[in-house]
């Protein structure tokens, strides 16, 4: 996408819905999809909006929550749309921005117009040691999984090294968790509004040393979903289109055996430079963040990768409050995986949905004051696929 | 042993008690896990090299919530060892988990597992020199 580049906007988002997240008893993935959709129908200024969707295309993440492969004309029935078109795209936890991107290349082919993208995971029917499991699947089962090491244990390996050779510590590693429980607290859609403390990291039960259960991102259940159209026809719909100006997609080594530096996450360097050459903006252009923080180092490399700060400082970054809402760079002002939630296939269009109230002044509480440009940025697997995508409001 | 570049054939060498990288006959890049193609210079023609059982600690982690296969067994480390070869391998520790540093020199133990479903490769264990 990048030999697109025009300073006109790749695809508008005209409208968007996102579920309450949190411990979803009762209730079935295509019916928390349902609650995302009529959200962004309500929302939408064409009543009829429905009947003039050409295509569904869905982020979920793994058939073994729920016994349920063949997902996405199942959601696309159940949205009242049985004749759909539709399809299911999968990248682990980046499967929704895989949704998003594909979205976006569905409207810059010219096949299609309005394009319905989304995500959703309802992972708690499963008891913790089935969703270790079943998340595990996204590593590298030739070495990684083989070598009993747990999903967090691949981060972890990253924070012991990144701890060792910068003197970042886990107080530091901790102040990230504080950070986006502090900005959950005022998002009613944040699976835990719950204030906590260093402390309280600190000596949360160790899951994978040194990452302990508060550094842990949250088994959630959600979904997510937004309206694109192409930018020409965007006002049809809404009176503040938010367009995506940039977006960036890169992979790295299947596992971390292979990976020049594990105390990098260079794929994400590689999107955010193709997202931003697209939107012809530098990092400092930006005025809000929502980040994929799976495991609070994972933010820490995020930093310095996004360029906040230099490799390697990323811990002093956080004890700076740089990160924080009245920061420079205020980053995930929702709670983030952290607090928000992480309902894998839904989150890359969670975060979208963050920064499509942040761009319309509309995030109340946890409103980043005058944000005019948004930047998130989603990971899949263990550092293996990366996107970030760059969206501003239409002035 | 079969000279065709596959991880099942890594793992049958393991079993053996040794470990085989595989390398690029055009450009000498090692791969772990074993490749088909070069990630480096993108040739397919790739021969077994038999690679040293002997590095140091890179990075670990103490596992104590483990998947089922591993569940019985926590807390263990794994560890990321760079082999001598300039290499890097996953192997899980045991014992004296306090004493783990970076930078200390271990060596590779293969063992053999009776697992009857797939995959039943062998466990690949880091022992203090």
């Amino acid at each position: 996408m990048s030999r697109l580049f025009s300073q006109k906007p790749l695809a508008s988002i005209v409208s968007a819905g996102c579920s309450k997240f949190g411990k979803r008893t009762g209730i079935m993935a295509r019916e928390l999809f349902v609650e995302a959709f009529e959200e962004a129908i309500a929302r939408c200024k064409d009543p009829d909006i429905r009947s003039k969707i050409k295509i569904g295309i869905f982020g979920n993440f793994s058939e073994f929550f729920e016994h349920q492969a063949h997902v996405a004309p199942i959601l696309a029935d159940w949205l009242g749309m049985h004749n759909l078109p539709s399809l299911r795209v999968e990248n682990a936890c980046a499967s929704g921005s895989t949704a998003l991107r594909t979205g976006i290349m569905a409207i810059q082919s010219g096949i299609y117009d309005i394009v319905l993208v989304g995500g959703v995971e309802k992972m708690n029917n499963r008891t913790t040691p089935e969703v270790t499991e079943a998340l595990m699947t996204a590593s590298d089962v030739s070495v990684e999984q083989w070598s009993g090491l747990t999903f967090v244990g691949v981060f972890a390996l990253m924070a012991t090294a990144h701890m060792h050779r910068y003197g970042t510590t886990e107080e530091q590693l901790a102040m990230v968790a504080v950070k986006n429980h502090r900005n959950a607290y005022y998002n009613p859609k944040a699976h835990m509004q719950k204030l906590i403390t260093l402390e309280d990291v600190l000596k949360s039960r160790v899951i994978a040393w040194p990452l302990k259960l508060y550094d842990c991102s949250l088994v959630t259940d959600g979904a997510a979903c937004l309206i694109l159209t192409k930018p020409e026809i965007a006002e049809k719909f809404t009176d503040v289109p938010i367009d995506i100006i940039g977006s960036g997609h890169a992979n790295d080594h299947s596992s971390i055996v292979e990976k020049e530096d594990i105390t990098e996450i260079k794929g994400i360097r590689i999107a955010a430079r193709e997202a931003l050459e697209q939107a012809n903006l530098t990092i400092n252009d930006i005025d809000v963040f929502e980040l994929h923080d799976c495991f609070t180092i994972a933010e820490i490399i995020e930093y310095e990768e996004l360029g906040f700060t230099e490799k390697g400082k990323g811990g002093k970054l956080i004890e700076k409050g740089i990160t924080d809402l009245n920061g420079e760079y205020p980053s995930n002002p929702s709670g983030g995986l952290k607090a928000k939630g992480h309902p894998v296939g839904a989150t890359g269009i969670a975060q979208i949905y963050e920064l499509y109230l942040q761009l319309r002044n509309e995030a109340e509480q946890r409103q980043i004051k005058g944000a005019k440009i948004g930047l998130a940025q989603n990971m899949g697997g263990s550092g293996l696929t990366h996107f970030v995508t760059i969206v501003k409001a239409r002035s | 042993m079969s000279e065709e570049i596959s991880i099942e054939e890594f793992y049958r060498r393991a079993n053996n008690g040794e470990l085989y990288a595989s390398m690029c006959m055009n450009c000498g890049k090692l791969s772990l896990p074993p490749r088909k193609i070069c990630p480096s210079c993108f040739s397919n023609k790739l021969t077994w090299k038999k690679i040293s059982e002997e590095g140091e600690i890179e990075s670990f982690t103490i596992i104590h919530v483990a998947p089922k296969n591993f569940g019985e067994e926590v807390p263990y480390a794994v560890c990321l060892v760079k082999l001598k070869d300039d290499i890097r391998i996953l192997a899980r520790m045991k014992e004296n988990l306090n004493e783990i540093r970076i930078g200390q020199k271990v060596k590779i133990v293969i063992k053999r597992t009776d697992r009857k479903e797939w995959p039943n490769w062998p466990l690949l264990y880091a022992e203090k020199l």
